[in-house]
């Protein structure tokens, strides 16, 4: 009797750990089985069902995502995102066309995915201003903020931007479809590990992410014509004026941590006399606090 | 002979719920919001009341095996303190759902689950000192002795071991207390073996449920919760720090960045600098209170805040700063020249953290020769302070202290620091804007009435500087010279702050008519929505209002929030709450108007609804027993006795709240915070009143003249706290703490020990017949206990304190007016 119940205990013990789904256990593996070429988007156009359907395939054989998704739940969640987001982008004063059509071809359902919990948050993306949770205390913005800050940026094909807070990759993916260049940092290193996965599987080539402190910046790059942050912070990081170009832009959320009082600015530099000028975009906005540094390291210079 | 343990199982008794309300209040204070100061006072004695008319209505019920049964009672209070503790740590309060208008419900609701929690134990302590009277009725004296010494006592005990013991677990001190109680009961019990062992077997499992269950916490909102979700948060003290002030943690996380208001222009004109890596923050029960300051090898980052503004005006100044808070301000004024700074800062525990903890960290911030640190309040230092200085720096980390009552921003307190200036001397005010600009209004109203009230020109006085998220307004004791104004404006210009006002200001900044956006005349069913320009204002506008205010021509009279200065008759400066404009006041929640700080308001009103509530159901009690209960005799008492004698008891009710109340608030300003006054104000009363119970029975013989004599030396009380005692506050601020604690026992005497003849005098008036009316009498003065605490902070807030007392004043008069004596003639039938 207890011979049978010790091994029932273990059996179950065995089970309960093959069943773990923490992240710790499940390694990424490195580009074992990548998207093919030919299945890979131009970067200019929407993602069809097939190369969305190769790239779940490829995530899930990499370690990166683990969801079923039949072509009928892709196809809604599409349709869905475009009759919402979409069109209500449409109605924006902000919104350029180039703006538009960025949105429009970046999958963002399929960005929308909590790595923590291995659930995609893919029926979701049918609100303008909805935030979605990506695990690990990282959320992936409203599409309204994103078009609204990314507007504001006034972005151009020769330019190069930096982005703060990859998160999900979707600002990074939107800005890559509107300038040359995109940089990239994360600091929390198991998102920032799947999500450049996601960005090199997606076949946008022009974004070169890093695990990284991004209150430093990433001054080897620079300068910026475009720095975005998408984390709040409680004051404007100098290292990230120091990275601005003469001619560029910063939108920075800047107040209290974890308060609706957060405000969004945006900071240029004075022509003639360089100095730094800042203008409140939104007097109301939450972002999530940007992590700093780990203490006495500053693991990007 | 009655043995001395029934003397010593009360005296704990008393002793373990008197420390059990204080311990309540930091319960909450740590847990989620400190305002509930009112609504403690109110759960005690609603549970008292009750407890006192149950006791009348189920007299012969009591009176038989009365020993037996107080200790089935000690045994259930035993158990319900650790049980209601328990409970209260899974009631979900949220105070910041109480900013929006949809779930304020809920709350109030969760208010209501505290009462009902809390109300058990106090009700059965109650029980039980009111069965100790009745099993020795034949020593009143020596009962009422242990009483209310155990109560006195309990009260100062618990500041003790506040030092000692985690806020979430001071129940446990109150535990003890209880225990010692019912042991001493149980060894002279009548009640059998088996029945005891079964009552001990209870209390352990209700133990058990307290420690395996306990939920006690930080509220999920509170920022030491949030931080420690941060992945690889450290705290850096071994343990906490516990004080009756708050309990002090400090912890670093990646979150934790260097905050201070530093110009956006620092990397243009310093593209080398570096800021401090990590700054980690000092939380005071879970609230941020300051970050720590590091000392870094490059410090030139202390040139480019806002807050040097003043340092510009003053060449090595001597310098008071009032709040030391994390350090920066201390380094600050050093690194700007500042000559033999005295540091005043109220929390000890703040000044040992920068001189020993971490004085490595800091540099030795404190250990330096050319200073002097005073741990005392800011304003109550200021009231006994000699010396002038040059600059009096009043830090934002002192301004943005939460408490409800802030003496350091009256127009008295202005008066003060104007005092501790020498001619030309400069007095700067910084204070955050990141939520709203709401209180920063407020000061600057304050500033400008004290100055127009001094009988100088506002205009010439002040200069008022803006960043991003602070504003720094300097008040100088004199007109401010035009290079000092050139100065300034050249500051702001290069680092990018904004001269908001100064001197000579013109155009749109001199004059402007706010009408359109926060006035909202009476009547005016203006939609909340016109008002989302002064929230979201502009801040060309904020700044021409702010001009407004100075040059006089904006009172900010009709305003849905109220603007007006805190005075030490009103210290409420974080309230703006007006509660005739309440509802308009909660809609503008949408918009982001309504800021965290007046949620102590919203708790307050919404607290007054579950008093009247309670209060109902005290009132009720005997009314439901009648229909229960077959009485053997029924008495006709007349309508006219009724309403003389309830009216009697409603005064006593509210009347002795209401002194109670004022008294600890006026006497927080002395003893520098609202637990020490709590515990102080609440013993000493209770002490002096029992002993003026105890004469009460010299002069049973005539009660009528005796009420009216202390009707009359009340109202010489009341008179003597609103005229005499503020004198007496700025005579004796030079006493030590020890000694103030003293002084504050004695000044409670003159009126407290008359606050204790009415009611036993009354309630010895209702023999033979009117008889009857006793469970009424205790249900009336339990029911208007009930509502009084919260009514005397809600009326304080909107009228003063001296408005109060004067209504209280008048409610003994009229008490002496309608005593209901006895005569013989009333027994005949």
């Amino acid at each position: 009797m207890l011979k049978r119940f010790f091994t029932a205990l273990l059996l179950l013990f065995f089970i309960s750990c093959g069943n773990n789904s923490s992240d710790s256990k499940a390694e990424i593996t490195d580009n074992k089985n990548s998207v093919s070429d030919s299945s890979k988007n131009d970067g200019k156009s929407q993602f069809t069902w097939e190369q969305i359907s190769k790239l779940i395939e490829s995530d899930k054989a990499n370690n990166i995502r683990n969801f079923e998704c039949t072509k009928e739940d892709w196809e809604t969640a599409i349709k869905n995102y475009n009759e919402t987001v979409i069109t209500t982008l449409k109605t924006r004063k902000y919104a350029t066309p180039e703006l538009i059509e960025a949105m429009s071809i970046v999958p963002r359902p399929f960005f929308a995915y909590n790595y923590e919990k291995n659930e995609s948050r893919m029926m979701q993306t049918n609100d303008f201003n909805v935030i979605l949770d990506l695990g690990w205390g990282s959320t992936m913005s409203a599409p309204s903020i994103q078009g609204f800050m990314t507007a504001n940026l006034n972005p151009k094909k020769d330019e190069i931007a930096l982005e703060i807070g990859t998160g999900s990759g979707i600002q990074a993916a939107i800005l890559s479809r509107l300038v040359k260049k995109v940089y990239s940092i994360e600091i929390r290193e198991k998102l920032a590990e799947r999500v450049n996965h996601t960005l090199k599987a997606v076949g946008y080539d022009n974004i070169e992410t890093k695990t990284g402190d991004g209150y430093y910046g990433w001054e080897e790059k620079g300068p910026f014509d475009i720095i975005i942050v998408t984390c709040q912070a409680n004051h404007i990081p100098p290292e990230l004026i120091k990275q601005l170009k003469p001619t560029g832009r910063m939108v920075i959320p800047v107040g209290p941590a974890w308060s609706r009082n957060q405000q969004m600015l945006k900071v240029w530099k004075d022509p003639e006399t360089g100095k730094v000028v800042s203008q409140r975009l939104l007097a109301s906005t939450l972002f999530i606090p940007m992590l700093g540094a780990n203490e006495g390291k500053k693991d990007n210079k | 002979m009655i043995k001395k343990n029934y003397f010593w199982s009360l005296f704990f008794i008393c002793a373990s719920t008197i420390s059990l309300e204080v311990a309540m209040l930091r319960f909450f204070s740590a847990a989620s919001w400190q305002s509930f100061g009112a609504m403690v006072i109110s759960i005690a004695l609603m549970g008292f009341g009750v407890s006192g008319t149950v006791l009348t209505i189920f007299k012969d019920f009591f009176h038989h095996e009365t020993r037996k049964k107080i200790s089935y009672i000690a045994i259930l209070y035993l158990i319900s303190l650790s049980l209601s503790f328990l409970a209260a740590s899974y009631i979900q309060f949220n105070p910041n759902k109480m900013l929006n208008p949809s779930t304020i419900p809920g709350e109030v609701v969760n208010l209501a689950k505290y009462f009902a929690v809390f109300f058990v134990p106090f009700f059965f302590g109650g029980l039980y000192t009111g069965l100790s009277f009745i099993i020795h009725h034949e020593k009143i004296g020596k009962i009422y002795f242990f009483d209310l010494f155990g109560a006195g006592l309990g009260a100062l005990s618990v500041i003790f071991v506040m030092y000692v013991l985690n806020p979430f677990y001071l129940v446990v001190y109150v535990f003890i207390l209880a225990l010692v109680a019912t042991f001493l009961t149980l060894k002279n019990s009548e009640i059998g073996k088996k029945q005891t062992a079964v009552c001990l077997i209870l209390v352990l499992c209700s133990i058990s449920a307290f420690i395996s269950f306990d939920k006690s916490d930080y509220h999920i909102y509170k920022p030491a919760s949030q931080i420690k979700l941060v992945a690889g948060n450290k705290p850096l003290l071994k343990k906490p720090i516990y004080s009756p002030v708050g309990m002090i943690e400090v912890n670093s996380n990646l979150t934790e960045k260097c905050n201070l208001p530093l110009s956006q222009e620092f990397a243009t004109y310093v593209p080398d600098g570096i800021l401090p890596d990590i700054y980690p923050g000092i939380y005071i029960d879970g609230n941020r209170a300051d970050g720590l300051f590091v000392k870094s090898e490059d410090t030139r980052f202390a040139h480019y805040s806002l807050y040097n503004a003043q340092y510009l005006l003053k060449k090595n100044p001597e310098t008071l700063l009032i709040g030391c808070g994390g350090g920066f301000n201390v380094f600050k004024a050093y690194e700007l020249g500042a000559k033999n700074l005295t540091i005043v800062e109220p929390n000890p525990f703040m000044i040992s953290l920068l001189k020993d903890e971490f004085s490595e960290m800091n540099g030795n911030l404190l250990n330096r020769k050319d200073q002097t640190i005073i741990v005392n309040d800011g304003r109550t230092f200021a009231l006994r302070e000699k010396k002038k200085y040059d600059l009096v720096e009043i830090s934002d980390y002192a301004v943005s202290s939460r408490q409800e009552e802030n003496y350091l921003l009256t127009v008295e307190a202005l008066k003060d620091y104007d005092n501790l200036l020498k001619e030309k001397g400069i007095l700067s005010v910084g204070i955050d804007v990141s939520e709203n600009f709401f209180y920063a209004l407020r000061l600057v109203k304050t500033v400008r009435d004290y100055i127009s009230e001094n009988g100088d020109n506002p205009n010439n006085r002040i200069v008022v500087i803006k960043s991003l998220f602070k504003m720094l307004i300097l008040v100088k004791k004199g007109d401010f010279e035009k290079s000092e104004i050139d100065t300034l404006s050249k500051f702001s210009s290069d680092l990018a702050f904004d001269l908001m006002y100064y001197p000579g200001i013109t155009g749109d900044g001199a004059i402007y008519n706010i009408s359109q956006y926060i006035k909202i005349k009476e009547n005016d069913n203006t939609d909340p929505m016109d008002i989302a320009p002064v929230i979201k204002m502009k801040d060309d506008q904020l700044y021409s209002l702010v001009g407004g205010i100075i040059n006089g021509s904006e009172k900010l009279d009709n305003c849905i929030f109220d603007f007006q200065p805190a005075r030490d008759n009103c210290p409420y400066f974080y309230s703006l709450l007006k509660p005739s404009k309440l509802n308009k006041a909660i809609s503008t929640y949408e918009l982001g108007g309504l800021p965290q700080q007046e949620i102590g308001s919203l708790i307050l009103f919404s607290n007054f609804f579950n008093v009247l509530v309670s209060a109902l159901i005290v009132i009720l009690i005997p009314f439901a027993a009648k229909f229960i209960i077959k009485r053997k005799k029924h008495f006709h008492l007349s309508p006219k006795f009724y309403l003389k004698s309830g009216t009697y008891f409603m005064c006593l009710g509210l009347g002795f709240l209401f002194i109670e109340m004022i008294l600890i608030q006026k006497l927080a300003l002395f003893l520098g915070d609202i637990i020490y006054s709590f515990s102080i104000v609440l013993s000493s009363i209770l002490i002096y009143a029992g002993v003026g119970s105890y004469f009460s029975e010299k002069f049973v013989n005539n009660p009528k003249r005796c009420v009216r004599f202390a009707s009359f030396f009340t109202v010489l009380g009341v008179l003597f706290i609103i005229f005499i005692l503020p004198s007496l506050i700025h005579f004796f601020s030079f006493a030590s703490f020890p000694l103030r604690i003293v002084i504050s026992l004695i000044i409670s005497a003159p009126v407290a020990i008359f606050l204790g003849f009415f009611f036993p005098l009354g309630l010895g008036q209702l023999k033979g017949k009117k008889s009857a009316f006793v469970p009424w009498a205790w249900s009336i003065n339990g029911a208007f206990s009930v509502i009084s605490s919260v009514s005397a902070k809600i009326l304080s807030q909107i009228a003063g304190f001296n408005f109060v007392l004067i209504i209280a004043a008048i409610l003994y008069i009229v008490a002496a007016l309608v005593f209901p004596e006895h005569s013989e003639a009333d027994n005949k039938e």
